[in-house]
């Protein structure tokens, strides 16, 4: 296995309109740690996000293992969506315990105790019960996010079905505190909270009642609060010191097969000598991934920017087919060998 | 070496790795000894490719597929960290009355609601200085429901005893979880706590009357065993929202975001504090107050309050005292104090 190798690298990074030059160079493992602050319960350094950098919406993270990756910042409407999902889960189970609740002892526990005459007995255990119940809803209601983040690491029910997950802005996973502080502050951001008879019109003047005194969280705080912020965060992000980013479906990459047999044969043309920059193959590879869904007359048109300054600079006749060209060179570059490139 | 030869080489690592990655991912999932350091050494060597992935010159798509495997490897080898148990009775116990015995929010908040409360009890009890002082606070018809709800008091079966007290942790520690939130902006918050001191005051007052008679008792013999800790509990988190919103208006010198998380994570544990008053006095308030008179006599209640008000005492006067010197000087200047994990 390879050694892992010291990575550096500078990213201009623009906070607050200044620009400044943020040079990430590591000397040492050991020093890198340093840099880190971990999030445990001695609070955040000072360098707090040394560590991570915001580009756009991307977050990149330099992890202990001195390689930097990156991650999608999660945008609002995602995250709504994990929220609705986890309100909806976490009524649904409510009303359907008790249901099943009233259902058990009004029709089978009490008619029962009330037959061999502990009738009282069974009415003080009901209402223990229900007693159990309103704390059970207190402690979802309050800490359900908490739990389930810090147990399925930075994950809800609905985060895992948005494929989101919450990290510390550092790029490390959460704590309880933090996990408890981010959901308590969600009270904030949920608000205004919008009567239910904005939604809907019903004619029952009683059940118009109801609705009335239901509010339906808008989220239009959270929503303010994100745009403004440079990671997408709500209030209670920023007072836990936590972002939310999305996880992309990872699948792995495999390099093009060509079946045409002439893409070896124009391989063969292009000098051995020829080396091609990053940025070529980059563009080269892209364009080799996209080209079966561009019409032809498009992908020679794109094809035409790359292919035409090096046919006139290997010599090979101009009027090669210029996708074929581009595919030859995918193929060189990636599958066949080429002596010196990679030093072992 | 070509490319293609090292992805054949490299691919069955990263699918290896993506593979346990899924497996830990799964909850109560546990690695052998084995599986754990092949995990680590596979993250290690996804972390070199990563790195060196440019020399390499590996396609763009490889990379994208590398930053997500190392992401997602990354995220389970740095987990989440539980609950300490053990360090959060050292935080109960030891740091948070010392905390909160030195908090000047917590003496602000202090003084604020009991200072309107008691000014507000007393011009309603007095009605002389201020006529009508608590029907202009509280609302007349508003004191009359609390006056008719007095009356005939102790017709409560005491079967419902647990529903009542599982409704008063919902809704009295719901309330309190709320007020420490609002705190976050100071000024509403203040003005909530402001208002509903005065309302508290002027209902307490009012119903201490000498004119209103059973009523009257029956309030007193309601309120006398939860109130010590229930009035404790709305102080302590309005005070542990308030060191937050501070938090975010005097920095220290510190960045505005770094202050915020910083008094965020201290002014927690005030918090968890107040709730678990919030539940203690439910519990008084489901069982104890309102037992009726040939159960529970007046004065037994008044015991229950005396000794809630003793262990009050005890927790923030005694177990506060400031006596551990770095504690103080961490407090004092701000900056977080790291008790020795041992």
């Amino acid at each position: 296995m390879d050694e892992p190798v010291m990575l550096s690298e500078s990213n201009v990074v623009s906070t607050l309109g200044e620009t400044r030059l943020v040079r990430e160079i590591a000397t040492s493992p050991s020093q890198l740690n340093s840099v880190n602050p971990s999030a445990s319960d001695s609070g955040m350094g000072i360098e707090l996000d040394s560590a991570t950098t915001v580009i756009d919406t991307i977050l990149r993270v330099r992890t202990p293992e001195n390689v930097a990756f990156e991650y999608q910042l999660a945008g609002p409407f995602k995250r709504i969506f994990a929220y609705w999902v986890d309100l909806v889960v976490s009524i649904l189970a409510f009303i359907l315990l008790a249901i099943l609740f009233l259902f058990v002892m009004n029709l089978l526990i009490i008619p029962l105790a009330a037959s061999v005459g502990l009738k009282e007995l069974a009415e003080g255990f009901v209402m223990l019960m229900g007693g159990m119940i309103l704390i059970l809803y207190f402690i979802v209601y309050w800490f359900y996010g908490a739990i389930m983040e810090t147990y399925y690491n930075g994950r809800t029910f609905g985060k895992r079905m948005a494929r989101l997950r919450v990290l510390t802005v550092d790029g490390h996973s959460i704590d309880g505190v933090q996990a408890i502080l981010r959901n308590f502050f969600r009270l904030l951001d949920i608000a205004p909270l919008l009567p239910m008879g904005i939604l809907f019109t019903i004619e029952d003047p009683d059940f118009e009642q109801v609705l009335t005194n239901i509010g339906v969280p808008s989220c239009i705080v959270a929503l303010v609060v994100m745009a403004m912020s440079r990671r997408f965060q709500r209030i209670g992000d920023v007072v836990a010191g936590t972002v939310v980013v999305s996880e992309t479906d990872s699948f792995q990459p495999t390099l093009l097969d060509f079946s045409d047999p002439r893409v070896p044969q124009l391989a063969e043309l292009i000098p051995p000598t020829f080396i091609p920059s990053q940025q070529l193959m980059r563009a080269i590879a892209s364009y080799a991934d996209q080209r079966r869904q561009l019409p032809p007359q498009r992908a020679r048109e794109i094809a035409a920017h790359v292919a035409v300054p090096l046919l006139e600079k290997f010599h090979i006749p101009l009027d090669t087919d210029y996708d074929l060209f581009l595919c030859s060179l995918y193929f060189r570059t990636f599958n066949s060998v080429v002596e010196d490139r990679i030093t072992p | 070496m070509k490319v293609s030869d090292l992805l054949d080489q490299r691919q069955p690592l990263w699918q290896e790795l993506e593979s346990l990655c899924r497996l830990i991912s799964q909850p109560k999932a546990k690695l052998s000894p084995e599986q754990a350091t092949r995990f680590a050494s596979l993250y290690r060597a996804a972390c070199a490719d990563l790195a060196l992935a440019e020399a390499y010159q590996l396609p763009p798509k490889t990379i994208d597929f590398l930053h997500g495997l190392v992401a997602q490897a990354h995220n389970q080898m740095y987990r989440t960290r539980k609950f300490q148990w053990g360090m959060w009775w050292y935080r109960i116990l030891v740091e948070t009355p010392q905390r909160i015995f030195l908090d000047p929010c917590v003496t602000t908040v202090t003084l604020v609601f009991w200072g309107l409360f008691l000014i507000a009890a007393f011009l309603a009890y007095d009605n002389q200085i201020w006529p009508g002082f608590a029907e202009s606070v509280v609302g007349e018809e508003q004191l009359e429901q609390v006056e008719m709800m007095y009356k005939g008091f102790g017709e409560r079966g005491a079967g419902a005893n647990p529903f009542m007290a599982g409704f008063y942790v919902w809704n009295n520690a719901s309330i309190g979880l709320a007020c420490f939130v609002m705190m976050l902006l100071i000024v509403p918050g203040m003005l909530t706590l402001s208002f509903n001191a005065v309302v508290l005051g002027g209902i307490f007052g009012f119903m201490f009357r000498p004119e209103l008679g059973d009523a009257g008792i029956n309030f007193r013999n309601f309120v006398s065993a939860h109130g010590p800790f229930e009035l404790t509990a709305i102080v302590l988190s309005a005070a542990a929202g308030l060191r937050i919103g501070l938090g975010g208006l005097k920095t220290n010198g510190l960045r505005r975001s770094d202050s915020l998380v910083k008094s965020a994570r201290e002014a927690l544990p005030i918090a968890m504090c107040a709730v678990i008053l919030f539940c203690l006095a439910a519990v008084i308030e489901g069982f104890i107050s309102p037992a009726t008179e040939q159960y529970l006599p007046w004065w037994a209640k008044a015991l229950v309050g005396w000794i809630c008000s003793g262990l009050l005492m005890f927790y923030f006067v005694m177990l506060g005292y400031p006596r551990n010197r770095s504690l103080i000087m961490a407090i004092d200047s701000n900056s977080e104090a790291l008790p020795n994990e041992t």
